[in-house]
């Protein structure tokens, strides 16, 4: 009984960080309608600058999630002008858009795999967390994933706030149900636009931090496992929907975890992709999606 | 001899044969010298080109290297000291299997049909390069397999030659030595499913585990690129009972965090490991959970033999760390390459897979190694990890 | 030259395969369908030759048929569901499948050698065997590409409404089209078994998948022979690039994203040069035409006629919809509303203020809404929730309120998927240029050539229909409703931002079909007075139900349709 409890507990955890990733992720295709692979990288950018600052320069946790903020939005800007608006004046997006996400996942990884010479890059034992939280009856969490969890939903919860009440907020929603209409009510498309690839990349590179941190890992490659995942994530929340990436990110996390437990930890992929397809069948638009994704 | 004998029948018309002879005696000396200055001298060398195929790029690129590395060093030091003969020279030309087969293919066939070279070392990762190898033995040029331990890749033909055998006899070994010495009667594993070497060594863990009686109370295949251990260590730390030893066969970063997580998380298994936890890297990042670590190896540093005491110093000296086991690899695969180079005497593949074929029993930097039906076998170590973090040979509890 | 193929034997084979993959790639891409099972398809294929090979024995160009086989099934079994997900949805069921695939394969250690993979897969297949594996598939390729096939598949990928009311079966035809994506790619698949000799279930994930993709992506969905261009180059590339060593991935994707970026299409698009590509169809279209003598008895042997041009006067309404109920949310778009179109043609408007439910109601009718309560009868078939491409097939065409065509395609292609219905050859058939097929296709050009004559769209042809004005749009999407013979034609609004003269054709077009009384017109139009000139029987509809119904005189003098609508609006 400890060990199912203990494992939902781990599968929050788990879920925690990847809702964080999903946030980003869900926002920029519902405004955008694309799935950006390039998100993936941007994390890890997150890692690496997480990294720098944490174990070269001895930052705090604080400034280095700062900077990475910062980075992350930078970054979200910048491909936003130099890859995915060109694109996007030019002709249908859904499939260049999708090669040009993997793309620029591919270049940002070789590059960032060149700086870390292949190297896995970790924190020295002193850098991170300490010891895990004992939360009674056994249980522990560890204190970094433990964060993320409360990040996450403490962001996604944000999220839900800020895209409902405020102005810019609702500026986003419309632009992400029809620009023309939010053209025409006054609103700058391409600066929401823009706005919005600054708040998804900066979400995915304080996530990055995070992970580099409570995993000890930061690795040109991490991203990618994030993305998978993520994917799934978001369709089981409703693609575009913010609190169902945090509730799709939790049952992912969730189900992996006893799915090891009570199986096996080789069938985690299988299950989970395989619920994913199930439900696209049967339910596409996910947990708490908009209408039916069907065709005609 | 006198000069004028010979001319001196003809004495007064004789001058201009004087002058000839003066010139052909002069050309003979000439001539004789620079034949006599050559034989001693460099300007007629036999350059035997050997190729290098290793991972330089891709997923496995942290091991492309330094195996380079270790081979480069090893050609240089056979040059240096002139080991295959005075007037014979190797020449390296690299090329980059990519970690996977795909590029493996197409970069072996570079090395031969474009490179032209006589002979190759190198193999990264088994998968890559038992796909690489076919093209060499359908081309007749030998391989000397440095550091790929998976099955099939000496068996594609006789031209393929390894000195990085499977690690299989390293852990029957260490299960052999280690289960009775710490009365060892549960046992649990975690390793990289969809890692085809880590996974061999897990099934090699596993059968001899159980051939000595070990129960195997949990074995975890998870992804290669898990970072978050969370689950799979709770899951083995709620096992009735606690497994006496835990088997982590991941790769070096994340075996450190297994290992360093499971002793937060009150696990007190004994840790083994495997050849890619035979790292430095293992300490510095997990640091003390990682004492205690029990691993099978072909090398570590410190092995008793001249060869390798040699090896290490030198190598120590020009780059200013010490050799790592990929290092050791690319190092010894080299060497073994070069004694069969020497015997050979040429730059004929097929010569030099005779004597490829010949070696017996030589001297490495591993200790002895035996050579049976191509497959190079080494003594094999069993390496713990001791307190601040040196290695050293595994000796039984008293 | 021959020293430079031994040199690169290896990398031509790789590229053999990555080509054939490619093909794959496009028959579903063909269809705008983002398939990222690419890779699963080929991992069955491979593993099916490399297992069968291997621990069965079995010989070689069986294990071929196996791996196309074993693609086959699979993608047939694959398609069934994931086939009515649209663009991203499906594109992520194939990618969660290809992971699935893989990850099955990782724990089936006893069927696939687990994640060691399939060593001493026997090296079977020659680069003969690729090439000419690569060029029966793009000859079977080009074959549907210049049929009626290829016709629905562009059009499917273009508006997938047109070929509903068209009467395709869109769903069918994307089934067959992600089959043939199956066999090729499991084809592949084996090829590759059979020339590596080595298998990892890794090798078989999302990289794969997306590197399959970007083929058609990078070379051009259009056609098949920009996947093989993409294919090659990004085959070949990495090869080029190796100098750099590590810097080559990043100029990979350099090249990819600066060509995907100015060339979003692909590097093979249909000829920008608008004069060639205008040249090269109408010499097609010459080709295909023959002497127009087709009897009467001829084009009943033919041609599917509709049910309909069956002799008149038998009685059966052509339309009866009865009871029809539907609500969005809170809103009750249509309640109870009934109406019968007699049988014998004749033009009846359909009026009624904005929101009165007029679209929602042919929509029903026409089978893209299904209504929550009551049926809809054509032709004393009950249809209702059958789907568009049923009700279009019994003999209703519609037009939309903004013209649809089919923008990359010809003016004249445009026109010929409306003769989709009528046609006997099927999907399958069509391709292969039989008898039933060829005369398909003369009865669908001739009747073509017929409407574009009829609404003076002869010298637009050739041209793209997306370049076209608004109103020469709705002058296509009308040329293409006429050359099937319906029995039911609805427009929505056909004069809004139609200038007068065209406005003027359209009445005398309707005008005279009205005398041939084989055709109903249903007329949904805010434009009063053409309504009142020309219908014979108007409905007056508001806030979702039928308001009134009669002639135009009684409908103008109707006082609950004066206060509700002309009073209202005037």
């Amino acid at each position: 009984m400890r060990e199912a409890v203990q494992q939902i507990i781990n599968g929050l955890e788990a879920g925690g960080a990847i809702a964080l990733f999903a946030l980003g992720f869900t926002l920029l295709f519902g405004v955008l309608d694309i799935i950006n692979l390039a998100h993936g990288a941007t994390l890890t950018i997150g890692a690496f600058v997480g990294y720098y600052a944490i174990a070269h320069y001895g930052a705090p946790l604080i400034a280095a999630l700062a900077v990475a903020l910062v980075v992350g939005a930078i970054t979200g800007v910048v491909l936003n002008v130099v890859a995915f608006r060109p694109l996007r004046r030019r002709s249908r997006t859904e499939l260049s858009a999708l090669i040009v996400g993997l793309a620029l996942l591919l270049l940002i990884n070789s590059v960032l795999q060149i700086v870390s010479k292949t190297r896995v890059y970790t924190f020295p034992p002193e850098t991170f967390g300490g010891a895990p939280v004992r939360l009674g009856w056994g249980l522990t969490v560890g204190r970094l994933q433990l964060y993320i969890l409360v990040i996450a939903l403490l962001l996604g919860g944000g999220m839900f706030v800020f895209l409902r009440n405020t102005q810019r907020g609702r500026a986003i929603r419309v632009v992400a149900w029809r620009t023309d209409v939010a053209r025409s009510l006054g609103i700058p498309v391409e600066r929401i636009i823009s706005y919005t690839f600054a708040i998804a990349s900066a979400l995915a590179a304080v996530a990055g931090v995070l992970f580099g941190l409570a995993y000890n890992y930061v690795f040109y490659d991490m991203g990618t496992p994030y993305l998978l995942t993520g994917i799934a994530a978001v369709i089981l929340g409703g693609l575009g929907n913010v609190l169902g990436a945090v509730i799709g990110g939790l049952v992912i996390g969730v189900v992996g975890s006893l799915t090891a437990q009570y199986l096996n930890s080789d069938m985690v992929d299988i299950v989970t992709f395989s619920i994913i397809g199930i439900l696209l069948v049967l339910r596409p638009q996910g947990l708490l999606g908009r209408a039916a994704v069907r065709d005609i | 001899m006198k000069e004028g004998g010979m001319l001196s029948r003809t004495r007064c018309g004789n001058r201009p044969h004087r002058a000839a002879s003066i010139a052909l005696v002069t050309l003979s000396v000439l001539v004789s010298a620079s034949v006599a200055a050559s034989a001693v001298g460099h300007r007629s060398v036999t350059t035997i080109r050997v190729g290098e195929h290793w991972c330089l790029t891709g997923p496995a690129a942290y091991a492309g290297a330094p195996l380079q590395r270790g081979t480069e060093f090893a050609a240089a030091q056979i040059n240096r000291t002139h080991y295959l003969g005075s007037g014979i020279q190797v020449k390296l030309v690299a090329e980059d299997d990519g970690s996977s087969p795909v590029t493996g293919v197409t970069a072996a066939q570079r090395l031969i049909q474009v490179d032209h070279v006589s002979a190759i070392v190198g193999g990264c990762t088994s998968a890559a390069t038992l796909a690489s190898v076919k093209v060499a033995q359908d081309a007749h040029i030998p391989w000397v397999v440095a550091n790929a331990f998976g099955p099939g890749i000496v068996e594609t033909g006789n031209y393929i030659f390894r000195t990085s055998q499977p690690y299989t006899p390293f852990v029957g070994e260490l299960v052999r030595k280690v289960v009775p010495a710490l009365h060892v009667k549960t046992a649990a594993l975690i390793y990289a499913a969809d890692n085809p070497s880590l996974s061999v060594t897990a099934s090699d863990y596993t059968t001899f585990l159980k051939r000595k009686g070990v129960s195997i109370v949990d074995s975890e295949g998870i992804p290669n690129s898990t970072t978050n251990f969370s689950t799979v260590l709770t899951k083995i730390k709620a096992l009735k009972p606690q497994p006496d030893v835990l088997a982590v066969i991941m790769l070096g970063p994340q075996a450190a965090n297994i290992m360093l997580q499971a002793r937060n998380d009150g696990i007190q298994s004994v840790f083994l490991g495997h050849q890619g936890t035979n790292t430095p890297d293992l300490y510095t990042i997990a640091g003390s959970a990682a004492v205690g670590t029990i691993m099978p190896s072909n090398w570590f540093t410190t092995i008793n033999n001249t060869l390798n005491k040699q090896f290490v110093k030198q190598f120590s000296a020009k780059f200013h760390q010490k050799p790592d086991a990929f290092a050791a690899n690319g190092y010894a695969g080299m060497m073994v390459l070069a004694r069969a180079l020497k015997k050979a005497q040429s730059s004929n593949p097929a010569k030099i897979q005779a004597a490829l074929a010949k070696l017996y029993k030589i001297p490495t930097i591993y200790g002895p190694m035996t050579f049976d039906n191509r497959e190079g076998y080494a003594p094999g170590v069993i390496v713990q990890i001791g307190p601040g973090g040196a290695f050293r040979l595994w000796q039984p509890p008293k | 030259m021959s020293a430079w193929y031994h040199a690169h034997q290896a990398i031509i084979a790789f590229s053999l395969v990555n080509i054939l993959l490619g093909l794959g790639m496009f028959s579903a891409i063909g269809l705008g369908l983002i398939s990222l099972a690419g890779a699963g398809f080929m991992a069955a294929g491979a593993y099916a030759a490399g297992v069968t090979a291997t621990r069965y024995g079995v010989g070689y160009p069986e294990t071929l048929g196996l791996a196309m086989l074993a693609g086959g099934l699979l993608s047939a079994v694959i398609a069934l569901p994931v086939i009515r997900l649209r663009s991203h949805y499906f594109a992520i069921a194939t990618l969660a499948f290809s992971l699935v695939v893989s990850a099955i394969l990782v724990k089936w250690a006893w069927v696939s050698g687990g994640s060691v993979g399939f060593i001493a897969v026997p090296l079977r297949t020659t680069t003969r065997d690729l090439a000419i594996a690569v060029v029966g598939a793009a000859a079977l390729l080009q074959l549907i590409f210049r049929s009626e096939t290829g016709r629905v598949f562009r059009a499917i990928r273009s508006d997938e409404y047109v070929c509903a009311i068209s009467g395709v079966r869109i769903r069918y035809y994307k089934f067959l089209a992600l089959t043939l994506s199956g066999i090729l790619s499991g084809l592949a698949g084996g090829m590759y078994a059979q020339v590596l000799g080595v298998l990892q279930p890794s090798d078989f994930r999302e990289g794969r998948a997306f590197a399959i993709l970007s083929y058609a992506v990078f070379g051009g969905a259009w056609h098949w022979s920009g996947s093989v261009l993409g294919a090659l180059i990004l085959t070949w590339l990495p090869e080029y690039l190796r100098v750099f060593s590590n810097y080559r991935d990043i100029l990979t994707g350099c090249v990819l994203l600066g060509v995907v970026m100015l060339a979003p299409g692909g590097l093979v698009q249909p000829f920008r040069g608008h004069k060639l590509r205008l040249f090269l169809r109408k010499r097609r279209r010459s080709a295909t035409r023959t002497a127009p003598a087709a009897t009467e008895r001829a084009r009943g042997e033919f041609a599917r006629l509709p049910r309909h041009a069956a002799p008149n006067g038998q009685g059966i309404p052509v339309c009866e919809i009865t009871g029809i109920r539907k609500r969005f949310g809170g809103v009750h778009a249509l309640s109870d509303v009934a109406l019968t179109l007699p049988d014998g043609g004749g033009i009846y408007g359909l009026i009624g203020p904005n929101g009165s439910g007029k679209t929602t109601l042919l929509n029903v009718i026409n089978g893209f809404t299904p209504p929550d309560a009551g049926s809809v009868l054509i032709r004393g078939d009950d249809l209702t929730s059958r789907g568009a491409a049923s009700v279009a097939r019994a003999g209703v065409a519609r037009s939309f309120q903004d013209p649809r065509v089919l923008a990359e395609m010809s003016v004249f292609d445009n026109v010929l998927i409306g003769c989709h219905p009528l046609r006997i050859a099927g999907a399958l058939e069509s391709p292969f240029k039989t008898r039933r097929g060829r005369r398909d296709e003369r009865e669908a050009v001739r009747r073509a050539e017929t409407a574009l004559a009829t609404f003076g769209l002869e010298p637009f042809a050739d041209h793209d229909a997306g370049s076209l004005s608004f109103g020469q749009r709705r002058l296509v999407e009308l040329a293409r409703i006429s050359v099937s013979d319906p029995a039911l034609v609805i427009l929505d609004e056909p004069t809004s931002g139609v200038n007068p003269v065209l406005i003027q054709v359209l009445s005398d077009h309707l005008r005279e079909r009205r005398h041939s009384k084989r055709t109903a017109y249903l007329v949904a139009e805010h434009n009063i007075p053409f309504v009142m000139e020309l219908c014979d029987f108007v409905f007056v509809m508001e806030g979702g139900k039928l308001l009134a119904q009669g002639a135009p005189a009684a409908i103008q003098r109707d006082e609950r349709v004066l206060e509700a609508y002309l009073g209202a609006n005037a």
